[in-house]
């Protein structure tokens, strides 16, 4: 079985790189034909060096009447780590996968017999989009052909025209099963440039030894966070969060149509005593300092906590509401292999695939149907809260992701004052 | 003093042959690679500090000092601290670099390179994994403060990590060979008869290291200096993973403005005072120690 | 140098039988201190061995749970691993011997010659390392975008897309001004007598550099190349910007802490460490074995 994993090798320019990808599919195609164990269809032939108009074997089951393009490769593929299920000691015990390798990635590559190059490097939107910027700006090839980012750096690169247009005759399968609450993004209402990837939730984490310790009762709403000692609570470093979340504690509804920035005002002037008795602002260090028993209540991320955090640790959905946010799936404009990178996107919406996704990364999953899957393949999953909210939280969830310029600059401008910056 | 370069009559050498443009031909391809690299991009990011607009709109050059203005006056307190900590990091990695540095190159022998080795090691791993396994062991219930608290040296609630404190530890940890190793490499090169020397002229051990040690060692204090005060001062990530929001340097608010404020023009004239602060530093430095043996 | 060794040695030994007890504390002291000093270097890569052996509760190897030797049967487990570390040590191994080429070159300039601009280039050296590494690794990103972008593309050669080859451009880039530094101040106060001798004798300036100069120079060579291996191998910000779809170990590190923290990355950093002292230690001892059969 081919390594999905593509080495990375010295990038001599586009046309160099053309040949390359053009021997690594032709590579792929032999491979694909000395036998795969799994694919039961033929796999298309990858192009053997010539792409446009080559007409190619029949590709997946469903048989389309005109002949599909064969998808070329290896796709650049940049994610947030820890983002796409890897294979467990014991699929490789027993030589199922390769060491280091995704289920999700070598099915996609037994399909298609085209090479994922993975490369988890993405840490956090700014950072990742800063790198492609230039590019985009100056209407050159990114290097990437699909890439994931939260809701309010994907809204602002379709709004920039920075995606590429995606074809819904090869994205059946998001078009089918995307969950109804994720539809109709104000920023794009059509999914015609993105479909998530993974949804989160933001609520609060706590520490139950840490508060019954201290005589304190387990916290139940945002606004508790103000009751716990200033020095033992952190909040987030992604300023949506923190601002959507304090939003709520002081009742004004976060959505970003309705608020103003005097409310953000307010909320700064809120968060200012306690960043002045000792509140800090972490990304997800918030787990070392929970373990350290450093931090007793924090802002926190519904994926950690859960898999991650000790036993005394536990996530709550607050009284007043929890945020969600969304990482999305996005081809940034001029992507070599954007036809690939669409069966990427469609490969990830079949249920059964979702499912397994979402087993490993423990975070919402998109797709509808996934929920049903997942009980095959890990009982207890299907019932965690964590990844599939009850409805009442559902209804109190908040999306305080896409604001307008004057909103996100007013927010930025409070937060760097409140985090000493 | 050591350097005493005596003058003869010029042999016809290769280099005066080539006259006075050897010392150009030395400098070209480094020079060419800084200034392609450096210089040129450099440029570019000082005319954002005199423009107006976003990268998305691009920029227009208005030649205004609004950025500057902006820069100069809001963030004070993030100045001070760069100085403070840059300063202060300098001055604790002198002072446990300097005998490591003395010991290393006087008596190291033949382990001189080895002993060299294991100070520069440690960091070819990751800065983060470091980072994280201080605060693992500088945990308050960790290894090292739990059982003092245990024995009461300590009060229950101490907390060292996040505090000034951890923050300098964090930059004189991580800045600590880049001093000893330019001190090893002025050290090292004292000639050991010049001690002997004013041994016998009757210098106790004391004598003979100030007035004949110490002054050689100038070289290596002050490019050891530059190579810790000037990263310092621009740091960002120990602040970030160790300090709080009220020690916050200014490299993180040029981290700040440039990534998550996107405003370029402030981000870059924050950058080019931070340079000339620094620039202004190094000559008033280099003006106190004597320029003369020490830039050669 | 042996004749060093031999006299420094000599000094140890010529003071009188019986020191007085502050000189002996005085002599106990200094490696005492060197070794204190060298532990304290030394914690975090004792406790980042000892975590290696760690089987984390969740995805974060934080707190210590149970032994397990995991991360030493499958160290790269992770998808990209095993490249991004063999990047990170091509790109600093080559950068190291390109930066300390040049930024010898420069140090040799500065320091010997009296020339026009002498000032200026001074503090030329000085900007790099004052420059936020943010601002370094933006600036060169767009640098590179314009290469292939008009009004420049065509007439110079294309730096984009950005990847290996960029990467390395950066890292040489950054580590000449540290190189310069250090050997200047090696190269303070050298007496050039030595060279004048040499050529008296008739060694001309090619012979003179190499068999005189050279050597002379060598400690403070080795120092500036050792602190440019490490400021390559560990650095993240520019690496990030002018990477491309290249992945080296840093960026991987900090990219994955968002989301994860595997006991691979304690794997790999031990690794790393115990392969540098390990060649170097043995080395060491070979030379040192050479030393004492002459």
């Amino acid at each position: 079985m081919s390594d999905p994993i593509q080495r990375p090798g010295v990038r001599l320019g586009r046309r160099a790189f053309l040949q390359a990808s053009g021997a690594a599919g032709f590579a792929a195609f032999l491979a694909a034909c000395t036998g795969t164990k799994t694919s039961p269809s033929p796999s298309p032939a990858a192009s053997a060096g010539a792409s446009a108009g080559a007409s190619s074997a029949p590709s997946e089951a469903a048989a389309s009447p005109t002949p599909i393009p064969s998808p070329t490769g290896p796709l650049k593929f940049a994610n947030w780590p820890a983002y796409i299920d890897q294979a467990t000691p014991a699929d490789e015990a027993t030589g199922v996968l390769p060491a280091g390798s995704s289920k999700t990635l070598v099915d996609f590559t037994a399909k298609y017999g085209v090479d994922v190059d993975y490369e988890e490097k993405i840490g956090d939107n700014p950072t990742f989009v800063e790198t492609i910027k230039p590019a985009l700006v100056g209407n050159l090839p990114t290097g990437w052909d699909l890439m994931v980012l939260t809701d309010w750096m994907a809204a602002k690169i379709i709004a920039n025209g920075w995606a590429e247009k995606l074809d819904p005759s090869v994205v059946k399968n998001c078009v089918a099963n995307l969950r109804d609450a994720l539809k109709n993004q104000v920023w794009d209402p059509g999914n015609d440039y993105h479909y998530p990837w993974q949804s989160g939730m933001t609520g609060v984490g706590y520490n139950t030894t840490a508060f019954s310790d201290n005589g304190l009762t387990a916290p139940t709403k945002i606004a508790d966070l103000w009751n716990v000692p200033s020095d033992k609570v952190t909040f987030l470093t992604e300023a949506r969060d923190t601002f959507g979340l304090a939003l709520l504690k002081l009742g004004i509804d976060p959505d970003p149509q309705t608020v103003t920035t005097d409310q953000l005002q307010q909320v700064h002037d809120d968060i200012k005593p306690l960043v002045d008795k000792g509140l800090r602002f972490t990304g997800n260090e918030y787990l070392q300092d929970f373990g350290q028993k450093r931090t007793w209540a924090a802002m926190v991320w519904s994926g950690d906590l859960a898999s991650s955090g000790g036993e005394d640790d536990l996530f709550v959905f607050p009284d007043e509401g929890t945020m969600i946010w969304t990482d999305n799936m996005l081809i940034p404009k001029g992507a070599a292999n954007k036809y690939t990178a669409e069966l990427m996107m469609d490969f990830v919406y079949d249920p059964p695939v979702a499912a397994q996704i979402a087993d490993y990364v423990y975070y919402v999953s998109p797709v509808k149907g996934a929920a049903d899957e997942i009980k095959k393949l890990d009982p207890d999953a299907a019932t965690n809260p964590l990844l599939f909210p009850p409805d009442d939280v559902v209804a109190k969830q908040k999306n305080f992701q896409f604001l307008s310029q004057e909103l996100e600059d007013k927010m930025n401008e409070l937060f760097a004052d409140l985090a000493g910056v | 003093m050591a350097a005493v370069a005596v003058r003869q009559a010029p042999r016809p050498t290769l280099r005066t042959r080539m006259g006075r443009s050897f010392p150009y031909l030395l400098l070209f391809p480094g020079l060419f690679w800084l200034v392609l690299f450096y210089v040129i991009p450099a440029i570019q990011m000082f005319t954002y500090s005199i423009s107006e607009g976003s990268i998305e709109e691009g920029y227009t050059m208005t030649w205004t000092l609004d950025a500057y203005i902006e820069g100069l006056s809001k963030f004070g307190p993030q100045f001070f601290n760069s100085i403070l900590y840059g300063g202060l990091a300098t001055i604790l990695t002198l002072a446990i670099g300097f005998p490591v540095a003395y010991m290393i190159a006087f008596r190291g022998g033949t382990r001189k390179n080895l002993l060299l080795f294991l100070v520069i090691a440690p960091f070819f791993t990751s800065f983060l994994i470091r980072t994280i396994s201080w605060k693992i062991l500088l945990g308050p219930e960790g290894p090292l403060i739990g059982p003092l608290k245990a024995i009461g040296l300590l009060p229950g609630a101490f907390d060292i990590l996040n505090t000034p404190v951890s923050q300098l530890a964090g930059l004189t940890y991580n800045f600590l060979p880049f001093m000893i190793l330019p001190l090893y490499v002025a050290l090292e090169k004292i000639d050991l008869r010049l001690i002997e020397a004013a041994e016998d002229l009757y210098a106790d051990r004391r004598a003979a290291f100030r007035r004949v040690t110490l002054p050689l060692s100038l070289p290596g204090v002050f490019a050891g200096s530059l190579l810790t005060f000037i990263p310092a001062m621009g740091d960002y990530i120990n602040a970030e993973l160790l300090g709080n929001p009220q020690t916050k340097m200014i490299g993180n608010v040029i981290q700040n403005r440039l990534l998550v404020q996107n405003d370029y023009p402030v981000g870059s004239a924050l950058s080019f005072i931070l340079m000339a602060a620094i620039l202004i530093a190094v000559f008033i430095y280099a003006r106190a120690l004597g320029t003369e043996q020490l830039t050669g | 140098m042996a004749e060093g060794t031999i006299l420094s040695e000599a000094i140890v030994h010529a003071g009188p039988a019986r020191a007085p007890l502050s000189a002996r504390v005085g002599k106990r002291a200094l490696p005492v201190f060197t070794a204190l000093a060298i532990g304290y270097l030394m914690i975090p890569i004792v406790v980042m061995f000892v975590f290696s052996f760690n089987q984390p509760e969740g995805k974060f190897n934080y707190v210590w749970n149970e032994f397990s030797l995991q991360g030493w049967l499958h160290p790269f487990d992770w998808p990209g691993l095993s490249d991004a570390v063999i990047t990170s040590i091509a790109i600093a191994l080559l950068s190291t011997i390109a930066a300390t080429t040049l930024g010898t070159l420069i140090g040799l300039a500065l320091s010997r010659y009296d020339f026009r601009g002498r000032g200026t280039i001074n503090g030329l050296i000085f900007l790099p390392m004052a420059t936020p590494e943010i601002v370094l690794g933006a600036s060169l990103l767009t640098l590179f975008v314009a290469t292939a972008l008009p009004p420049l593309a065509g007439s110079v050669p294309t730096l984009y897309p950005t990847g290996f080859q960029t990467i390395l451009i950066a890292h040489i880039m950054f580590n000449i001004s540290y190189v310069v530094v250090t050997v200047k101040a090696r190269l303070a106060g050298f007496d050039r007598r030595l060279e004048e001798a040499a050529m008296d004798l008739g060694a001309n300036e090619l012979t003179t550099f190499w068999r005189v100069t050279f050597p002379l120079i060598l400690p403070g060579i080795m120092a500036a190349a050792l602190l440019a291996f490490s400021l390559s191998i560990d650095d993240f910000i520019i690496t990030n910007f002018v990477s491309g779809t290249t992945n080296t170990f840093p960026i991987w590190v900090y990219s994955i802490q968002r989301n994860a923290l595997p006991v691979q990355i304690n794997v790999i950093g031990s690794i790393i460490f115990f392969v540098a002292v390990g060649a170097v230690a043995l080395t060491s001892l070979r030379s040192g074995r050479a030393i004492r059969m002459r």
